[in-house]
């Protein structure tokens, strides 16, 4: 499971490398962001846009991601493809996240 | 993963046609592989992308379902059986594995139903069935000679002009 992250005053990116987020990556994924975000500033934007497919597994690995990290912090979603966006819909993940098309829309949204 | 030969056609042409019939091994690894061949075999009879994602999602989280449950703590080779058969707009999934049944060999409830809580809170997983029933037609459930035989109804278009036409 790849991940890249890059962290500016207020914010951090981390962008999702690898093409599904699924049973076979969930444990893996949390373990690594869990790892990635242990210092992130009060912001978090994980950038989805090379995701083409997500489990529930998936799913419950990004909510277990946001209860981890540290009260005031926030984790926000960018660049869901209709597949990942679909998952997040119908579990109604879309009230618990704020989900945002590109990455460009979510750091337009956050200054 | 080992793909089986396609059985006889029924007579006449008029029985469902078979898009694959295959079996796999009971980890994460093997559905993964598995769900990449069923989508090229998928892809020649169903040509809208978003129906080819929602089939997929539905053999993800039932193939993940029955490794996680089913066969927890069993080993042997290729223990779950997966076919899919198309008649008409009707693509029927028939999932088979030789694990444990369903807690008092029932399907668990559908219902998925959260109030406003703390996002803290939230459950980390059970999302899985709740995916399977919003996005399927049925979803039917038999134990039978110790086997477990889920059977999966979706209606899909199978019309490549309306598609092509949108």
């Amino acid at each position: 499971m790849r991940l890249s992250a890059r962290t500016e005053e207020l914010l951090q990116v981390v962008t999702v490398l690898d093409n599904r987020i699924d049973a076979a990556v969930a444990l893996e994924f949390k373990e690594n962001m869990r790892q990635i975000t242990e210092n992130a500033p009060e912001k978090v934007l994980l950038d989805l846009s090379a995701v083409v497919f997500i489990d529930s597994s998936g799913l419950g690995a990004i909510v277990a991601t946001m209860k981890h990290l540290s009260p005031g912090k926030t984790l926000v979603l960018a660049g869901l493809n209709g597949p990942v966006d679909r998952v997040f819909r119908l579990t109604r993940m879309d009230s618990v996240f704020s989900l945002y098309p590109t990455l460009d829309h979510a750091l337009q949204d956050q200054f | 993963m080992i793909a089986h030969s396609p059985r006889n056609q029924t007579d006449s042409g008029t029985g469902p046609a078979q898009v694959f019939n295959l079996s796999l091994g009971g980890t994460a690894r093997n559905v993964r592989d598995a769900l990449a061949t069923c989508r090229t075999r998928l892809s020649t009879v169903v040509f809208d992308q978003t129906a080819l994602d929602q089939i997929e999602l539905v053999m993800a989280e039932t193939l993940n379902n029955i490794v996680e449950h089913a066969l927890t703590g069993q080993s042997g080779d290729n223990p779950i059986s997966m076919s899919c058969t198309l008649k008409g707009d009707a693509l029927s999934l028939v999932f088979q594995d030789s694990g444990a049944p369903f807690f008092g060999s029932t399907l668990p409830p559908t219902a998925f139903e959260r109030g406003p809580t703390d996002p803290k809170s939230l459950p980390e997983g059970g999302f899985g069935w709740h995916l399977i029933h919003s996005l399927t037609d049925s979803v039917s459930y038999r134990r039978c000679d110790r086997l477990n035989r889920l059977t999966i109804i979706m209606h899909v278009s199978t019309d490549f002009d309306d598609k092509t036409r949108q």
